[in-house]
């Protein structure tokens, strides 16, 4: 379901009306959002909420026996009823296709109760220890198979075809599951989290399975953190039209901003060489646009309606256009995964404090892995490379330590940060060209395109679009605030509000696109 | 005398400040505010389409009409009949001796919408023909929005009675699911074409109501902001019907015909090619049953100024020929140009006066070189 689909304004209609005649029963409300999500996220293939159900089970069971609790065998019993019978009822519709899958669920299920009672054998350390890697080859294993599988067949094919082995890849033709990386990054962060000790583990499952499949941020985040998102299960809320705007204003994004400029980068990027230089220019910077407004358009979305649930979720997006530096960058942009991989990659890593080449190499590692999260495809292992790089150079250079300690006036610090803010999106955007290519053959047609010269007609379209996107932003400046509507005379904000309400209804695009994180 | 103009004054500001003007003032800013935002950022072409709902169950133009039709690259007047022709001229349907009738059957772009009708094909085939030295006329049954089925009702409950020589239908890649959306034909289990609905009228009870006011006229011929809101809901409605139509007619045909792939025997066009085809056979049977002449005129899409493309699904062999297939898109593809301009680019995409000129020598050149019309020329 989309959320700028009829459909899902059906079923958001539908909701909120029985959420309402929930608000005194937190325990009804629960249910309510879970069965609610599941029919969100089933409504793609109902066959891939056996993944989410088999990855609630596994991550509640794990983060108990993290603090020592033990199942019963009745509740072992009851965990495993569960999760066979939804995959049998799950799997009816398809069972001629995919039954045979089934057998999977049956195998992890008898693994499950062998090695469970075994794990309690160990010392406390040892078991916690244990458990987290047991935790990590799952949910690792589950995404890596999904998402990574043919990717990395089809890669060992060509490297070994290149030196004259031919193999035959084995490629099984994995469909990817809507916002696998999004919900298996979640719960590992949490028992992360719960190894740690930094968080106590859930202790209701049906809250914790809500948690997990929270329809707002299920499919593209952004990634929550079990010590934020949790505990706001534990009481009723009254739903509230607070988040409306929130919603309104990502929904221009989509599908006013990035639904329009999608065309043309389509159609630059899928013939680079008929375009001149000036629409290979243009597209790259469409592109920044696009993807930044579908993303941040699709969190402000979610936050929207979470908080119109009555709950808040972490911001994803942060003016990320307007950083001076990679790092100052990668603290706004998609801040959920940049926070993640910091917290449970480059810190165990040895983050900064194992020296300085140490440090480089764990930039580069976290970068080049944050870019296979995107997708199995080497142009996002370039990009991530990329951003790496850049992240090493401008540390070497001291940028962030000179913006910290630079003197002189005001006006020239601003002229300093223009500055450094423009070349800061000039680098993005070449990432963003890495990003986009289908292939290195693209980005090769690019860098050949670019032949210096320049028009600004292929611009003008991208402009309308980028423009009122813009001054809202420069208003978010101006008001250090990223909700500034509040702080803006009433007359103002009623025609801001107004000229989103007749985007919407006259710019929006007539083709509906897919979120493009709804592929990562 | 001071303190009664004192004390209308206080009411006036208490009535100015008071809810009522608010709810008074508000929704009229938030219009004023959408036209302006319409108008500045996206240019809506304005072109009301005054159909309403004939005694057989489907559209026919309103009677006695004039209005405007502009967008940002033209303007265009539309006149009507007293039978809701656009035409400036009556026709009786008994036929004068000695003359030829051509009747036509299409959408708005057989209507003319965008151009003027000194400018639209069926006045230029017209006068072409008379200038020729034909004694014919042509008759332009064409409505907008219409689909191949809705010309097969036309024709059989209205075009006939015009007693016509010739009848020519359009066919452009919108009939295909015009077709689905209007249910008004389904291919049996037997895969024959049979009547499903007797009518289809779309939301015409309620602009029937609406035409009789001239507030609703004016804002139908002046307001940027309703063409806009207008177009984009009718697509919507539009596309949902079909949606919601194409696979009950598809399972329609399946059951008969026992094939699942519902894409299959019309090759690429699947079931609403399938289906467009069939009524086309029925047009020409049913024409010829009444002593008249049938052919398609193929109407092009443009994607661009110089990309001017088919749409449709391709014939089987011999089919093109049977039905007396005419397409000028080879014309139309010879003639584009980054400065020639077939069809409009910021209206609806119907055929410029250039684009009208050039559909119509080629049609009139094909009709000449089949001689379908020689008995009545001078």
């Amino acid at each position: 379901m989309l959320f700028n689909s009829f459909v899902f304004a059906g079923f958001f209609a539908g909701f909120l009306v029985l959420y309402w005649l929930c608000r005194q029963h937190r325990w009804s409300q629960t249910a309510l959002i879970l069965v609610g999500s599941y029919i969100f996220y089933g409504w793609w293939d109902e066959r891939f909420l056996i993944l989410i159900i088999t990855s609630t089970i596994t991550d509640f069971v794990v983060m108990l026996g993290m603090i020592d609790r033990r199942l019963t065998p009745r509740e072992g019993l009851a965990f495993s009823a569960y999760l066979l019978g939804s995959s049998v009822l799950l799997m009816l519709p398809h069972w001629r296709e995919t039954g045979w899958a089934l057998w999977f669920v049956v195998a992890y299920l008898a693994a499950g109760w062998i090695i469970y009672p075994r794990l309690f054998r160990l010392q406390e350390a040892a078991r916690k220890r244990a458990l987290l890697i047991y935790i990590l080859c799952v949910d690792l294993g589950v995404l890596g198979v999904f998402k990574y599988f043919n990717f990395f067949a089809d890669s060992f094919a060509t490297a070994a075809a290149s030196v004259g082995w031919n193999v035959d890849a084995v490629t099984l033709n994995v469909v990817l599951p809507v916002g696998i990386s999004f919900y298996t990054f979640q719960t590992i962060g949490f028992c992360i989290d719960v190894y740690r000790g930094k968080t106590r583990p859930p202790v209701d499952f049906m809250r914790f399975s809500a948690y997990v499949a929270f329809f707002p941020q299920l499919v593209a985040g952004p990634i929550e953190r079990g010590g934020h998102l949790l505990p706001q299960f534990a009481v009723p809320h009254t739903p509230s039209l607070q988040g409306s705007w929130l919603f309104m204003w990502g929904l221009y994004k989509k599908i006013v901003i990035a639904d329009n400029l999608a065309p043309f980068v389509e159609s630059v990027f899928s013939n680079p060489g008929a375009a001149s230089s000036a629409e290979l220019a243009a597209a790259v910077v469409a592109f920044a646009f696009q993807i930044y407004c579908d993303f941040s358009g699709y969190s402000d979305m979610a936050r929207g309606i979470a908080r119109m649930l009555g709950f808040d979720i972490i911001l994803n997006f942060n003016l990320p256009y307007i950083a001076r530096t990679p790092s100052e960058f990668w603290s706004r942009w998609h801040i959920s995964l940049s926070s993640w991989l910091r917290d449970y990659l480059y810190v165990p890593l040895g983050g900064n404090r194992l020296g300085t080449l140490l440090t480089y190499r764990n930039l580069m590692i976290t970068m080049l892995l944050g870019g296979l999260w995107h997708g199995a495809a080497w142009t996002f292992v370039l990009w991530g490379g990329f951003h790496g790089a850049i992240l090493v150079v401008y540390r070497m250079l001291g940028v962030d330590e000179w913006l910290r300690r630079r003197q002189g006036s005001e006006a020239v610090r601003r002229l300093q940060d223009a500055a450094l803010v423009l070349l800061m999106f000039v680098l993005v955007c070449v990432g963003w060209l890495l990003f986009r290519a289908r292939d290195m053959n693209t980005v090769a047609a690019f860098f050949r395109g670019f032949d210096g010269t320049f028009s600004f007609e292929p611009f003008r379209s991208v402009l309308f679009y980028v423009v009122p996107l813009l001054a809202f932003e420069a208003l978010q400046v101006w008001k250090g605030k990223l909700e500034p509507l509040p702080e803006i005379p009433g007359f103002v904000r009623m025609n801001i509000q107004l000229f989103v309400i007749f985007g919407l209804l006259i710019l929006a695009s007539t083709k509906t696109q897919e979120f493009i994180y709804f592929a990562f | 005398m001071r303190s009664e103009t004192a004390g209308m004054e206080y009411r006036l500001a208490g009535f100015v400040r008071s809810k009522w003007m608010i709810w008074l003032l508000v929704p009229l800013y938030v219009l004023l505010f959408g036209e302006a935002f319409v108008r500045l950022m996206a240019p809506a072409p304005v072109m009301p389409r005054y159909v309403t709902g004939a005694a057989y169950g489907v559209r026919v133009g309103m009677p006695n009409m004039k209005f405007s039709q502009t967008t940002p690259e033209t303007r265009a007047e539309i006149r009507t009949n007293s039978r809701g022709i656009r035409a400036d001229r009556e026709y009786p349907y008994e036929k004068p001796a000695g003359t030829c009738r051509v009747v036509l059957l299409g959408d708005s772009l057989l209507v003319g919408y965008e151009v003027d009708l000194e400018d639209s094909f069926a006045y230029l085939l017209d006068r072409k023909l008379q200038a020729a030295g034909y004694r014919c006329e042509v008759i332009n049954l064409a409505v907008s929005g219409f689909g191949t089925a809705e010309m097969l009702v036309a024709l059989q409950q209205e075009g006939f009675k015009y007693h016509p020589d010739l009848v020519l239908f359009s066919s452009h890649v919108t009939d295909l699911d015009d077709n689905i959306r209007s249910s008004l034909y389904r291919i049996d289990g037997t895969g024959r074409l049979v009547r499903d609905q007797r009518e289809f009228l779309p939301g015409i009870g309620v602009s029937d109501e609406l035409s009789k006011y001239a507030l609703y006229r004016w804002l139908a011929e002046s307001s940027q902001l309703y063409s806009a809101i207008r177009e984009r809901s009718a697509q919507t409605i539009k596309a949902a019907m079909v949606n919601i139509r194409r696979p009950q007619a598809a399972v329609q045909t399946d059951k008969g015909t026992g094939a699942r792939d519902v894409a299959g025997p019309a090759s690429a066009g699947g079931f609403p090619w399938m289906l467009n085809l069939k009524l086309l056979e029925e047009a020409q049977r049913v024409s010829e049953s009444n002593h008249a002449r049938f052919c398609v005129l193929e109407l092009p899409f443009s994607l661009s100024r110089t990309a001017i493309v088919r749409m449709l699904p391709e014939y089987e062999p011999g089919e093109a020929q049977r039905l007396h297939v005419f397409s000028p898109l080879a014309e139309l593809r010879a003639a584009a140009g980054p400065t020639s301009k077939q069809f409009f680019e910021k209206g609806h995409g119907h055929l410029t006066p250039s684009g009208n000129r050039l559909v119509t020598d080629y049609f009139f050149g094909e009709l000449v070189r089949a001689g379908w019309l020689d008995p009545w020329k001078n």
